[in-house]
């Protein structure tokens, strides 16, 4: 005999209508999935260049350091845009988010160092590339590895939060319920190749960026994107279907039956054919036009399927909810103060973007006002090394 | 009681969340701090001229960013993941009440992320202006940070009016959020000199390496003067069973405070007579066991915060053991095992003891059975009539406990099994007693 499952609500409510909450929840999720692609695909695209860099192909040398120097922001921002839907997911379904993260225990947590070390793995490729040596891709697979684990627990929460008949089972053994394998692998392929294929489209418009001062490498590197976007897609062929089919079958019925659902579920992949054949069409011509318009299609797929994971958890989780979950004691003020101070702060971040890429821009500065000495503006880009350390 | 229990032998889930949040704050706190240190570095640097003092700023924010970035910003995740695991009742209304709070501190964070970033990869390439500009960006929105949470943690011990009026605002602008920010405020600073103190260490140069000394370890002073009236400030906002706690009521807390204090003397008074006096005399190793004893000191200050909030995770509404305070009569009624959704009983699985049921849903938030705050120990020489009486009067023997609100037979099979604790185990443990 199995008692109920589910906690009873939080007794206070929530703090603004479950629509604004999910739209936020969509939308700030959909945010943490662009750097992640980065973060996901980047490091295979890295690690793959780093290795065949090995055999002495200059240009693949030149794009995995280029590439090793983004991954620690793309981390960065993974992370901090990973915040705002994990707020809002805990505030809407955290009856069924907190229990099955416990059950998955030190799973779960392990994320925490996993993520930390993987991160400063990417710091030492990045900056400390000489000491690092021919170690580069060892740590490059360690730090990818480990980021797979965390997409890997996401997943895997996310697949038992859908499911409490499983839980019993997975949290006292057999004797208490159905312990099924969870369906993840599918799940986290999807994802995998999703994100892959967006980093291939970024590596891609890199490409036709520098492809303006260096012809030859920008057509490689536009060119080598798109095998990427190409590969994954072909990958997508199989492993999207398969997903699917791991879905339970009145889940699928109700999505298809939705108009929405349904919109979403026909737009994704023909957004993702319509960006991969523009790609295509923009290295081979190397067009800035059709590239652009690619990159657009390929994050409208991605927008796309965003919502359509959005949907398929409500039609698995709202009828498990417990009555009285969403009652509402709505906070206006607080929430006008999220929305004020938004704005101003991603003004403020697009006021200092502007200006330094306009202070980049310009010729260089004049030398520094003799009262300063050489203080200002030693020569040289980057960042300085450690000076005077040891 | 609503949730599954995450078993953390030994450790017991408190400290897990202990380590990662005392982690967390002591590398924050210099977040905050650690860009005014830098920008005022910068601006001294362009005002004198001083290309080696520049560099050294420099060297500073590498040193900053590998840090802060990354230890920092994921071990603040790493809190939250713990919480959530540990006191998923506790998380949920936290976040229920300051959803637009976490909101706002999330564009904050964007905000400091960005001019971090910009800020260490704009070294030379952009104009001193824009620099200092980004640097100053960088360290009100991360001061902005620390004063969002600030509210939020203080909360849990001082709700004051929300509990009546469950306003935001009032639960943020709680009665001891100013004088908490205000102490925070003073550590910050002080950290900021602290780890300066590391890297100015590194420096060869005599006269650069005794300059920075001198005024990283004057970044010691405001929180050396300040700290003792505002941490009287502090308690005197603190509910009064808190006060009881920290002064005798709960020995070990008390001891752990007079620890703090007596700590933090020592540091400033280190820093201060040392290498603030005579920058000369400032050796990496004295630099290290400084900065160590500030991590103990934060440790211990942040144990001493977390003790005196017993027995509420949130005061006066929310019991450190799931239980709500309104709640409480019902629950007196029906007893836990009725009521509780997780315990193996409810799934038809048998217990190894019925009142190992009752410890895991009434007492495993804050105790293990062998390792931290265990009770095997605690439980030394009790017999059942002892520890049946022992858990009728849990909350007024000890005040920093909740009342035990058991039915008579979960009482009974608990006292059972805490007795059971005292037999002769059945296969030597490695390790074990002796
Ligand atoms: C390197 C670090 C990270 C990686 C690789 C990663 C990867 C992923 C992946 C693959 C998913 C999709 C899971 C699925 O639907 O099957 C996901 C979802 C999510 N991630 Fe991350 N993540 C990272 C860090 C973070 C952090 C630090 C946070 C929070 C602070 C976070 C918050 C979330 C949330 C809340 C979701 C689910 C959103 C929802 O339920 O709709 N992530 N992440």
């Amino acid at each position: 005999m199995t008692g109920p499952v589910v906690p009873p609500p939080d007794p206070i409510g929530l703090p603004a209508p479950p629509g604004l909450l999910q739209g936020l929840l969509v939308f700030t999720f959909f945010l943490h999935v662009l750097p992640l692609a980065m973060t996901v695909g980047g490091a295979v695209i890295t690690l793959a260049s780093e290795v065949a860099g090995r055999q002495g192909h200059g240009h693949h040398q030149r794009l995995a350091r280029e590439l090793a120097a983004v991954l620690p922001a793309s981390v960065a921002y993974t992370i901090t845009f990973g915040v705002a839907p994990l707020l809002f997911v805990q505030v809407l379904y955290g009856v069924f988010f907190f229990t099955s993260s416990i059950i998955l225990g030190w799973l779960w947590f392990l994320m925490i160092p996993a993520m930390i070390v993987a991160y400063y793995g990417l710091y030492l490729v990045a900056w400390f590339r000489e000491r690092v040596g021919r170690a580069a891709p060892l740590v490059l697979a360690v730090a990818g590895l480990l980021i797979l684990y965390v997409a890997a627990m996401h997943a895997k929460n996310q697949v038992l939060m859908a499911h409490p008949e499983w839980w019993p089972g997975r949290y006292f053994g057999p004797a208490a319920g159905p312990t099924p394998v969870l369906p993840v692998l599918p799940r986290l392929a999807h994802a995998f190749f999703g994100l892959l294929g967006l980093a291939g489209l970024a590596v891609s418009l890199y490409g036709h960026r520098v492809w303006r001062a260096d012809r030859e490498y920008g057509r490689w590197v536009a060119r080598s994107g798109l095998a990427w976007v190409l590969g994954a897609a072909a990958a997508q062929i199989v492993v999207a279907p398969w997903y699917w089919l791991t879905l339970p079958a009145p889940i699928q019925s109700r999505v298809l039956a939705g108009g929405l659902g349904g919109g979403l579920l026909l737009a994704a992949p023909l957004l993702a054919a319509l960006g991969v054949g523009l790609l295509a069409l923009a290295a081979a011509a190397m067009k800035p036009g059709p590239a652009i318009a690619a990159g657009v299609a390929m994050v409208g797929a991605t927008a796309a399927l965003v919502g359509l994971r959005d949907l398929v958890r409500q039609l698995a989780l709202l009828p498990h909810l417990p009555a009285g979950a969403w009652a509402l004691a709505l906070q206006v003020g607080p929430a006008v103060m999220f929305a004020v101070v938004l704005l101003a702060g991603l003004a403020l971040v697009g006021y200092l973007l502007a200006r330094v890429a306009g202070e980049l821009r310009a010729p260089p500065v004049p030398p520094p006002a003799p009262v300063s000495g050489t203080a200002g503006r030693a020569p040289g880009p980057g960042p300085a090394p450690p000076a005077q350390a040891g | 009681m609503n949730y599954p229990h995450w078993d953390v032998p030994l450790l017991g889930g408190g400290l897990i969340i202990a380590i990662v949040a005392v982690t967390h704050v002591f590398i924050a706190q210099f977040a905050v701090g650690g860009g005014f240190f830098l920008v005022l570095g910068e601006r001294w640097a362009y005002r004198t001229g001083d290309a080696r003092l520049l560099a050294y700023i420099k060297a500073h924010s590498r040193f900053f960013v590998l840090l802060t970035v990354v230890l920092g910003a994921v071990t603040g995740v790493g809190i939250w993941w713990s919480i959530a695991l540990v006191h998923p009742t506790g998380t949920s209304a936290l976040l229920r009440v300051f959803v637009w709070g976490w909101a706002t501190e999330w564009v904050f964070f964007i905000v400091e992320l960005s001019a971090a970033l910009l800020y260490y990869y704009t070294w030379d390439r952009v104009s001193r202006a824009a620099h200092l500009l980004i640097g100053w960006v960088y360290a009100f929105s991360a001061w902005g940070t620390a004063a969002i949470i600030n509210g939020i943690v203080s909360f849990m011990l001082t709700p004051g009016r929300w509990l009546e009026t469950q306003n935001f605002w009032h639960a943020w602008l709680n009665p001891t959020a100013v004088p908490s920010l205000f102490l925070r405020t003073l550590v910050c600073i002080a950290l900021a000199g602290l780890y300066a103190l590391v890297t100015a260490t590194w420096l060869a140069d005599g006269g650069l390496r005794r300059r920075v000394v001198r005024w990283a370890a004057g970044w010691l002073w405001p929180a050396f003067v300040l700290l003792g009236p505002g941490a009287a400030w502090y308690l005197s906002q603190a509910p009064e069973s808190a006060r009881a706690i920290v002064f005798g009521g709960a020995p070990a807390v008390s001891l752990m405070f007079m620890v703090s204090v007596a700590g933090s003397a020592v540091l400033f008074l280190t820093v201060l007579l040392g290498p603030y006096r005579d920058p000369a005399s400032a050796s990496r190793p004295l630099v290290l066991v400084v900065l160590l004893l500030g991590l103990v000191v934060t440790g211990g200050t942040e144990w001493v915060r977390e003790a005196i909030r017993k027995p509420y995770v949130i005061h006066g509404y929310l019991y450190s053991n799931h239980v709500f305070v309104h709640e409480a009569d019902e629950v007196a009624d029906t007893g836990y095992l009725t009521r509780a959704r997780w315990v193996a009983s409810s799934h038809g699985i048998p217990a190894l003891h019925p009142g190992e049921d009752v410890f895991r849903v009434a007492c495993a938030s804050c105790h293990t059975v062998d390792g931290y705050n265990g009770l095997r120990p605690l439980v030394r020489g009790w017999n059942v009539e002892f520890a049946e009486f022992q858990l009728s009067h849990l909350d007024t023997l000890k005040e920093f406990m909740p009342p035990f609100l058991g039915t008579e037979d979960e009482r009974g099979a608990l006292a059972d099994w805490l007795v059971s604790l005292n037999q002769p185990r059945e296969a030597p443990v490695v390790g074990g007693e002796r």
